[in-house]
């Protein structure tokens, strides 16, 4: 009988408190989410755990550009093409020269940063919208020197056979789909909490500083170029290992893969499910990737139209994202069930004391 | 020489397309801030509409070319109506928007289109070849050229010499202080998407006239559109068909003696060099509304 009401009061203590409540739905959120994730396995078909496989790693680029959108408010388009540099670095790589896929992935961190640490400097000089023009001149100039360039033959446009690079993780007889799904999770998962941990930082706050107002964080002292070239640094790491892991996972790379249109396409899937919430950009991803799979989806031209529409109606409608919006219908959801709830229980006699 | 002065008329016919592209996303970039990438597509639905009426309805290029100008400018105008004119507070959300319709209208045109994602191409609508000087010079080379400097012509002269000109540089320059002035800036920027469009369903249907097309070329072209507009200053009409003159020649030289796999990469290597060195383009531009 004393536990149940100091049980009751625990509850009905947390649900007064805002913040304790906010830490309890976010545990339950995340958590729930990876059960689900872990469980995809055991449920699905071999072709949509392959494609759950590519979700996770397109993600992790996806994470990469919302660290840039999401924290510094810097949208980019050639995001598409820092991840080929990281798919080609690990590619010719592990072809050209023999590297196991652990050699070849820092690399192509690594090749990844210095490109997008290069792209950074067009950002010190032009904002907004010139910007992206500009990313986009360098998303479609990535492809075409793809498609032209280099000495290694079947690279152009035929495209680089990544055969049988996927390494035995751990020891543990990964070749199978299973496995490398899990991998890909274990990735993602340090990409998420990465994210976390950059968002949580000083540097984080600078970021978002130098987003809100340039001028007034210079004023106070804020490094705006180093500020924005190490973001662009930190971004391209992620597509690097994005790319080199996306490389060895497909077998078979070409340039289309990696054109500015797929660069819109990274972008398209960050504003959708919103740069800025934690699970935004996986939401996004998903939600771009799987959208085709969906049983009245059989005309691929419909679907492509539904993304152009999905993307101007969220432009429109639901600027901050997918999970933005869900997050308040929620919010409005439980706090009319609370309502109810308290007035139920305690018939409202002296409304003042409501609020306390 | 013959090959050159040919490389000279291609280049020239090429530079034609690029300007009445370059003209309508200057004019709607320089009112509005919009930084219209959706501009390519309009030009494609305008080959396209051309094409269709040309081989499938009639047999007469001209009713074709006539029709892709007035639909692909009611196109246009619709969009302002129905998209973007809820935009144009944040160009930034106008430009995604611009991007997200790129998608739509190209899978639409492949869904609706008779040809599907196929190649499409119509005989050469003037097939006399002129000789000049050794060098054979297609008709329809010709007229594209023609076609294009007397639209331009007129079209400079509205926009410098007559009072709605002003009134459309005046709202350009200050979009506010234009409208305290009694100057309909709302109207103006309805009449811009609207002659933008109609510049673009001309440019399609001349396009088309040169070379065979794919519903996938518009984003090829609205980049190249930008960045002469770049070159010769966002909102500066003039600068943007100079450069774009300038550009279709270096791609025609560049493909006859330099390495062709290279010249499509042209335009981007110029727009980004421009935005490095001189963000605000080469001549006097204006920044538009929404940078100030």
């Amino acid at each position: 009988m004393r536990m149940t009401t100091s049980a009751r009061n625990q509850i009905a203590e947390a649900i007064s408190n805002p913040r304790r409540m906010a830490t309890v739905e976010r545990v339950v959120v995340i958590v729930a989410v990876g059960i689900f994730i872990l469980l995809i396995p055991e449920f699905t078909t071999s072709r949509h755990l392959f494609l759950a496989t590519v979700t996770g790693t397109t993600a992790i680029a996806v994470y990469g550009l919302a660290v840039i959108f999401g924290q510094a408010g810097i949208l980019s388009l050639a995001h598409a093409g820092l991840w080929a540099i990281g798919a080609y670095t690990g590619a010719i790589f592990f072809r050209e020269f023999g590297w196991s896929y652990w050699a070849v992935l820092p690399l192509g961190i690594i090749f990844s940063s210095i490109a997008a640490a290069m792209l950074a400097y067009p950002a010190l000089r032009i904002r907004g919208h010139f910007f992206l023009i500009a990313t986009f001149g360098f998303g479609e100039l990535v492809r075409i020197v793809l498609e032209n360039g280099g000495g290694f033959e079947s690279g152009r446009r035929l495209g680089l056979i990544v055969q049988g690079g996927m390494p035995d993780f751990f020891g543990i007889g990964l070749q199978s789909a299973n496995s490398i799904y899990y991998v890909t999770v274990a990735y993602l998962a340090i990409a998420i909490v990465t994210v976390y941990l950059i968002r949580r930082s000083g540097f984080g706050a600078t970021m978002r500083a130098v987003r809100e107002n340039e001028d007034l964080s210079e004023s106070i002292g804020i490094h705006i170029a180093r500020t924005k070239i190490l973001a662009f640094t930190m971004s391209g790491a992620f597509t690097g290992a994005a790319g080199v892991h996306y490389a060895f996972l497909l077998k078979h790379i070409e340039p289309s893969l990696f054109g500015a249109q797929d660069g819109i396409e990274l972008a398209l899937m960050v504003l959708l499910g919103g740069a800025v919430p934690l699970l935004g950009p996986l939401l996004g991803a998903s939600v771009v990737l799987f959208v085709p799979e969906l049983p009245f989806a059989d005309n691929p031209n419909f679907v492509q139209i539904a993304y152009g529409l999905a993307l101007i109606l969220l432009i429109l409608l639901l600027p901050r994202g997918l999970v933005s919006g869900l997050k308040a219908l929620y919010i409005e959801a439980r706090d009319l069930l609370m309502r109810t709830f308290r007035s139920v229980r305690e018939p409202p006699q002296t409304p003042t004391s409501e609020h306390t | 020489m013959e090959i050159f002065l040919q490389q000279v008329i291609n280049g020239l016919s090429i530079g034609a397309v690029i300007a009445l592209m370059a003209l309508g996303v200057t004019l709607i970039f320089g009112l509005t801030g919009l930084v219209m990438f959706a501009h390519g597509e309009l030009l494609v639905i305008g080959g396209f509409l051309a094409w269709f009426v040309t081989i499938q309805l009639s047999s007469s290029f001209w009713l074709g070319m006539v029709f892709a100008i007035v639909a692909v400018g009611l196109i246009g105008l619709a969009l302002e109506r129905g998209v973007f004119r809820f935009t144009f507070d944040s160009p930034i959300n106008g430009f995604i928007v611009s991007l997200g319709l790129i998608i739509v209208l190209q899978h639409l045109l492949v869904e609706l289109s008779p040809a599907g994602a196929s190649i499409v191409d119509i005989p050469a609508p003037i097939g006399k070849v002129f000789d000049l000087g050794g060098a054979r010079i297609p008709g329809t080379r010709v007229l594209v050229v023609g076609a294009t400097l007397a639209v331009v012509a007129v079209m400079l002269w509205v926009i410098y010499r007559s009072s709605h000109g002003r009134a459309l540089r005046a709202s350009a320059i200050d979009r506010d202080t234009a409208a305290l002035m009694g100057i309909p800036v709302r109207r103006y920027i309805m009449v811009v998407f609207l002659v933008g469009s109609l510049l673009a369903g001309l440019g399609g249907a001349l396009m088309i006239g040169l070379f065979p097309i794919d519903p996938f070329i518009g984003g090829r072209f609205v980049i190249k559109a930008f960045a002469v507009a770049l070159a010769g200053g966002l909102g500066n009409p003039l600068g943007a068909i100079l450069a774009a003159f300038g550009l279709g020649l270096a791609e025609a030289m560049g493909t006859q003696y330099f390495q062709p796999e290279w010249s499509e990469s042209y335009a981007f290597i110029v727009m980004i060099i421009i935005l490095l060195v001189r963000p605000r383009g080469l001549l006097t531009g204006l920044q538009g509304p929404a940078a100030r």
